[in-house]
């Protein structure tokens, strides 16, 4: 019993930064048909720039991990206004020229923090025992946080006058064109929010996981396999997915074996992809 | 002076000349239609004057040059689009599209009134507003089409094709429709493959033929030409 | 092949290549530094491996993030073939290419229907399987470590220089050869509109099946070899590093042209090594230069040739129009 309490408490830890990461690469995705592979650049400078504005600047933890978020969400923007939008309609040139701005990121990384790996404290401390099993209050804050943000993100999409414009764009760009709604504002703001949820990310795990150069692949894997399981454009789809994977793989790495937790989302993305691929494709792709 | 005034109007897709010095002009309150094949370039047109297509040349609304306006302007000044193909919200609700329709619209009075007078025009979108607009027929989606369009009361309504792959029943009641529209005043541009209906509603036609204007003059005179009446009348 | 070269242009772009090709085979002749020789035979692999990619990547523009699935499969066949069967390389090399044939095959065809990002994604998610495995099932491979001690290609550094310097020089030819005919010509149309080349009576999905069958045994001849020339392999040779590398030499290079992604190779390897006193700076210069050119020239450096051949009068009017 206790184990299954284990898998279920641990894997909707997990699935939450999942869901954060992978909520903003599928709006992104959905509205402006970019494929970013920066994304996980925007999780990396996400807690590097907490750690910055923490421990360098001295600024509290909660508005620095809010002011990095802004920052890398305004980050993002910038990516997008200069080196997207010339050919955001040509997917060879964003997914090349986004891994590479994420090797470049990777570097200015490496030179300015080094290679060894960094944490920033839980935002409050303790532990609690959860009918026998020991979950930090971190975690659990983790858990309040996503909901929060994924509630109010779901408000401003369908609340929000220029929400409801995002999700028109996403269906028809001509048709939201038609009417009047203005493209290029809906790609920047869509942009800065994709950011503003992976840097939220980001902060979030690296009390729990270091920071290294190298932290944005991960987040990167696990936003693909989010989004293609769940459904490419459906945000509901990727955040069910997020949570499915998240407890997939704590249940494979604490009942079969840690080693294979990775392997996990490797597989499930090759059968969807592979056997699946009517069932998932979302309506930009056909 | 004509409310919508373009003048050597000249569109490429890549190196392939599709519009090849179109002119043409609309007073206040007409309706005119533009008729041609398939591929002559019509939508091309339409999706120009909308600021959806780059375009070299000439193009006036209301005396305003309409050079380097962006699509949203375009609908701010009163140039809206019901476009070929629909391009509704699908999994938006009749109702949420219809709000959409009046993205820029400033006064909520304005969007009321508005909202009445689509409803009125096609009460069949009244009874399925929560239906999202993806689950609609082919003729409730080019009613919703047109209604999203008249949400943010048009000064020229530019209508593509809206009768294209209707029956014959739902083809009349659009029909009725643009009727009632130009009745209450709007300036219509009616692009049609189907030249009966052309003729039939609007008071002028140009013949758009291989990207440029092969003829034009009123719906009387072009029905009276022998060689409009073969080839797009079938008489 | 000489037919072909009509127009000055392209008579002065071959000349242009020949001429670095005879250059690389004069290498040793003004020098047997260790260090200049290993960089160049480095460059003669990644050009193997971004001309390979370029012939159908480039050409289809199916984005191809798992290259080095076809590096690292070669590399562990080489291994074992070597080191358990003791055959020879020159039996082991279209070993090599058969089996990465076949596997381009049976991944283009599961991968066939897929668009522009999806394919990228499942490349990429291919080769991580592989990389997965290879450290998973220690027993066979080595796990991180791989597996050391294969026979080296010949007993000389000259004679390896020369034997990758040989193969890449076939390889290349054939490209150019493959690409400048018939089925370059389908596979650039089948890019652009696949729909008019399907609707001309043409098997587009052969077409392309084929091209990535040709791309993994080409990349899979120059994996084997470059497993030889290493003699040991590991998982780092299907890294997602190494896929992302290729990719971007090409695309720095000039997708879809061969020429360009060798260029790409060997702009990018040379700039890499002759930067090394650069010491930390040197791959954050390296990342942003890609940046940079992928921004301001998207198809390529190639795409330079023309307005530079025109700067100093080569080529001349028939040759822009010839081209
Ligand atoms: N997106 C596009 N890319 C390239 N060519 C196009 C595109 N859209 C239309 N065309 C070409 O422009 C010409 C006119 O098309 P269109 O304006 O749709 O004609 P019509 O509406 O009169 O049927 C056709 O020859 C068509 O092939
Ligand atoms: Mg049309």
């Amino acid at each position: 019993m206790e184990l299954i309490q284990e898998i279920i408490i641990f894997g909707t830890i997990k699935g939450c930064v999942y869901a954060l990461i992978a909520t903003g690469f599928t709006l992104i995705f959905a509205v402006a048909g970019i494929l970013n592979l920066a994304h996980g650049t925007f999780y990396m400078l996400g807690a590097y720039f907490t750690y910055t504005l923490f421990y360098v600047l001295g600024i509290p933890l909660p508005p620095a991990i809010l002011l990095a978020a802004v920052l890398v969400g305004a980050l993002g923007m910038l990516l997008d206004r200069v080196f997207l939008k010339p050919m955001r309609s040509s997917h060879t040139y964003v997914l090349v020229l986004t891994v590479a701005v994420a090797f470049a990121a990777q570097e200015i990384i490496l030179l300015t923090y080094g290679s060894q790996g960094m944490n920033i404290p839980n935002l409050i401390e303790g532990s609690v025992n959860l009918n026998g099993v020991v979950v930090s209050w971190h975690q659990l804050l983790i858990v309040a946080i996503t909901a929060v943000v994924l509630i109010m993100l779901w408000l401003v999409l369908t609340r929000t006058r220029y929400g409801v414009a995002t999700l028109a764009v996403s269906m028809d760009e001509d048709g939201a064109r038609l009417v009047g709604i203005e493209t290029e504002k809906v790609f920047n703001l869509s942009m800065f929010a994709s950011a503003f949820l992976a840097a939220v990310a980001g902060a979030l795990i690296s009390p729990i996981m270091s920071m290294t150069p190298e932290m944005w692949n991960m987040p990167l894997m696990k936003a693909f396999v989010v989004v293609v399981v769940g459904g490419i454009g459906s945000l509901t789809g990727s955040i069910m997915a997020a949570f499915f994977l998240g407890w997939l793989e704590t249940f494979t790495g604490f009942v079969i074996s840690p080693k294979l937790t990775e392997v996990v989302s490797l597989v499930l993305l090759t059968v969807f992809l592979v056997f699946r691929p009517s069932g998932i494709l979302g309506r930009r792709l056909h | 002076m004509p409310l919508l005034e373009i003048e050597n109007l000249v569109v490429r897709y890549g190196s392939a000349l599709v519009l090849d010095r179109v002119s043409l002009a609309i007073d206040n309150g007409e309706c005119v239609a533009v008729i041609g094949p398939n591929g002559a370039g019509k939508t091309t047109l339409l999706r120009s004057i909308s600021a959806l297509k780059d375009w070299e040349g000439k193009m006036s609304f209301q005396g305003r040059d309409l050079a380097g306006v962006s699509s949203s302007q375009t609908v701010a000044l009163g140039i809206v689009q019901a476009p070929e193909g629909r391009h509704l919200f699908p999994q938006l609700s009749v109702r949420e599209n219809l709000e959409l329709g009046a993205f820029l619209a400033k006064e909520k009075a304005q969007k009321d009134t508005n909202y009445e007078y689509v409803l009125e025009l096609f009460p069949r979108l009244g009874e399925r507003l929560r239906q999202m607009a993806g689950t609609l027929s082919g003729g409730e989606q080019q009613m919703l089409c047109v209604g999203r369009a008249l949400m943010s009361s048009p000064r020229i309504l530019l209508l593509d094709e809206p009768s294209f792959g209707l029956a014959p029943l739902i083809k009349e009641a659009i029909a009725n429709a643009v009727r009632q529209i130009r009745a209450k005043g709007t300036t219509i541009l009616l692009v049609e493959q189907d030249a009966h209906m052309a003729f039939e509603l609007a008071q002028r036609v140009y013949v758009l033929e291989e990207g440029h204007i092969s003829t034009t003059g009123t719906s009387k005179e072009l029905s009276e030409d022998p060689s409009i009446r073969s080839s797009y009348l079938g008489l | 092949m000489l037919a072909n070269l009509k127009t000055p242009a392209q008579r002065h772009t071959a000349i242009f290549y020949g001429l670095i090709m005879v250059g690389f085979y004069f290498v040793p002749v003004f020098s047997d530094n260790f260090y200049l020789l290993s960089v160049f035979t480095t460059a003669y692999f990644y050009i193997i491996f971004a001309t390979s990619w370029d012939v159908f990547a480039g050409y289809s523009h199916l984005m191809n993030f798992g290259h080095a699935l076809f590096i690292g499969i070669a590399g562990y066949l080489t291994a074992f073939v070597d080191l358990h069967l003791g055959l020879p390389p020159l039996l082991v090399l279209p070993m090599c290419a058969v089996v990465c044939g076949l596997l381009g095959m049976f991944i283009g065809y599961l991968t066939l229907r897929m668009q522009g990002p999806y394919f990228a994604i499942i490349t990429m998610a291919f080769a991580a399987v592989a990389y997965e495995s290879a450290i998973m099932f220690s027993e066979y491979t080595g796990g991180e470590e791989g597996i050391p001690g294969i026979h080296p290609l010949t007993d000389s550094l000259i004679g390896d220089y020369y034997f990758v310097l040989v193969v890449m020089s076939l390889i290349f030819l054939f490209l150019l050869w493959f690409t400048r005919g018939r089925w370059g010509l389908v596979l650039k149309a089948i890019s652009q509109n696949e729909d008019a080349v399907l609707a001309s009576g043409i098997n587009t999905a052969w077409v392309k099946i084929r091209a990535y069958s040709i791309s993994g045994a080409l990349c899979g001849i120059g994996g084997s070899v470059y497993a030889y020339s290493l003699t040991h392999v590991g998982p780092t040779s299907m890294e997602q590093v190494l896929s992302t590398t290729i990719l971007i030499m090409a695309m720095v290079g000039g997708m879809g042209t061969i020429t360009g992604p060798f260029l790409g190779a060997l702009i990018l390897v040379l700039f890499n090594e002759l930067s090394r006193d650069m010491e930390e700076y040197r791959l954050l210069i390296y990342t942003v230069m890609v940046v940079v050119i992928i921004f301001f020239a998207p198809r390529g450096i190639v795409s330079w040739g023309q307005p530079i051949a025109r700067a100093f009068k080569l080529g001349g009017k028939r040759g822009q129009a010839g081209s």
